[in-house]
């Protein structure tokens, strides 16, 4: 058997693997980009290898550039690994990307909004993308319209929106197809402390609508107030994983913030 | 499997995009017009081009301006597919069960729309300074071969822009900014502009170069529907096949370029 025959054989075999409890499964995920110019390969993720279980709130935390986004990316299908392998929804991500899109929803770091667009317009046509029926698109999204209090502005043009407005409706866009798995990406960055809160209270209702939740993030207290287990990353690599309280407990000290300078001898917030 | 549901929401929003944004509409929808009608005021009585004095420069000049109204197609796709990527729209429709497939036939219709729309205006100017296609004023042609001389310049025109979307889609793999994409847009949209449309390449001695540029097929199939040619001629058909040969290759290139970046 020729090599290529062999990794795809074996690639297979992990696949059946898997555990059907989980709704992620990361196996030693690498993905590097080319240096440029001469320059070494960007180690942007580096052997990852973690879990999330179905109905799960799972956060990525982490300082900028500590691979959370582009281990997002590979398990939305923006990117390809380098090595490894990743399951979400028990398929696998180089492989069946079309069976996953049905099952996630995104919520990026940018809003990612038609400007031209109503809020209700913008709603509407990613409803329409996941071909949902007309009716429950307008229904569905009128009530997580009113649940973030965006509702009176959801026939305004988004390019009115402020930032926080903007975030907010980015959010009920990514929840419009009710996702089995939702990838939330840094959801309250540039959000001011009261839409922060608004926001978790939200997410947290979430939470009891069986949605499995991938979240990164770098506000510690998001980490410790919303997800069940967390993952600490920090170049390319996860150099701490458990439940908040569990890596509190095991590293002797008040919240994730020293967990994180007890392991990296830096804040969390360096940088940013 | 292709869902049309999802081709007539991106159609819809396309559509939406380019009547909200006044400074594309303007220069994408009347800048065409706009030349027709100065072209045909000032030189429809000017016979400088033609020794025999049989055609106006206004009348050899018409089908190189309307396949031009086609041609700026390239900019505006490039520059809203660019635009789409900057703002990071791109990469959440990517996520969405959107398939390329579904996104390049979206395009070809929405951007398709507007130069049909301007080759009626276009034509309507031109007949109003006194252009008088023979297809169409001329007494010898049947109704039917009126209306049939419509429908092939309409063909021509549709392939034509699939070519320039096409064109504006391969643009915009080479672009971050929605500003860089349509000045790179030029570079597609110059060399047709000047050497395949209103400036007949026979006037420069660069008649030859007009194989390799799309434009060229359009603006010679105008023409010579304009001048009446029988549809009989094979000139027609080699040129609107060698147009939808072209318009094919070129979405080849566009799809793969638009897979390699839509996930690298």
């Amino acid at each position: 058997m020729i090599d290529s025959e062999k990794n795809k054989v074996s690639k297979i075999e992990k696949i059946v693997d898997f555990n059907e409890n989980n709704a992620i499964e990361v196996k030693n995920l690498k993905k590097h980009f080319k240096g440029k110019r001469g320059m070494e390969d960007v180690k942007a993720v580096d052997g990852l290898s973690f879990h999330v279980e179905k109905g799960e709130v799972f956060s990525l935390l982490g300082t900028n550039g500590a691979g959370k986004t582009t281990t997002i990316n590979i398990l939305t299908g923006v990117l390809l690994p380098t090595e490894g392998i990743a399951s979400v929804g028990g398929y696998n991500v180089e492989k069946e990307m079309k069976k996953i899109k049905e099952m996630i929803s995104v919520c990026p770091q940018e809003p990612a909004l038609y400007k031209f667009l109503t809020g209700l317009g913008n709603i509407k046509f990613f409803g329409n993308m996941y071909m949902m029926p007309k009716d429950k698109i307008v229904e569905r999204g009128e009530e997580l319209l009113k649940l973030l209090g965006l509702y009176d502005a959801r026939n305004r043009f988004t390019r009115g929106y402020s930032g926080g407005m903007k975030r907010q409706l980015s959010l009920i866009i990514s929840l419009i197809n009710e996702p089995d798995i939702l990838f939330l990406d840094e959801p309250t960055v540039g959000l001011d402390p009261r839409n922060r809160r608004k926001v978790w209270d939200f997410l947290k209702s979430q939470k009891d609508q069986k949605h499995t939740i991938i979240l990164t993030t770098h506000y510690i207290e998001e980490a410790e107030a919303l997800c069940d287990r967390v993952a600490i990353m920090d170049y390319g690599e996860i150099i701490a994983i458990g439940s908040p309280q569990e890596l509190i407990a095991e590293h002797q000290v008040k919240n994730l913030e020293e967990v994180f300078m007890k392991i990296t001898g830096r804040s969390i917030l360096e940088g940013i | 499997m292709i869902q049309p549901r999802r081709i007539l929401t991106l159609v819809m929003m396309e559509m939406t995009r380019q009547i909200m944004d006044p400074l594309v509409l303007v220069f994408t929808m009347f800048l065409a017009p706009a030349l027709i009608l100065i072209f045909g005021l000032v030189m429809s009585n000017n016979y400088g081009w033609d020794e025999t004095e049989t055609y106006s420069i206004f009348e050899i000049m018409l089908p190189g301006l309307l396949a031009y109204s086609g041609l700026l197609t390239i900019y505006d796709v490039a520059a809203g597919v660019a635009g789409e990527r900057e703002s990071g729209i791109q990469k959440r429709i990517n996520t969405t069960p959107l398939t390329t497939a579904e996104y390049f036939l979206s395009q070809m219709i929405s951007y398709t729309i507007k130069p049909i729309i301007q080759l009626v205006i276009g034509l309507g100017i031109a007949v109003a300074v006194g252009y008088r296609p023979l297809i169409f004023f001329g007494s010898a042609y049947s109704l039917g071969s009126k209306f049939a001389g419509i429908l092939l310049v309409i063909v021509f025109m549709v392939i034509f822009t699939f070519c320039s979307v096409g064109l504006g889609l391969i643009t915009a793999n080479f672009a971050k900014t929605a500003g860089a994409a349509g000045g790179l847009a030029f570079i597609f949209i110059v060399p047709q502009q000047i050497f395949g449309s209103f400036i007949p390449p026979g006037f420069m001695g660069m008649e030859g170069l007009g194989w390799a540029l799309p434009s060229w097929y359009a603006t010679r199939g105008f023409g010579l529907i304009f001048a009446g040619t029988p549809f009989t001629d094979t000139e027609i058909w080699l040129r609107l096949g060698i147009l939808l040969a072209i318009s094919f290759a070129i979405y080849i290139i566009g799809i793969l370029l638009y897979e390699r970046k839509k996930r690298r």
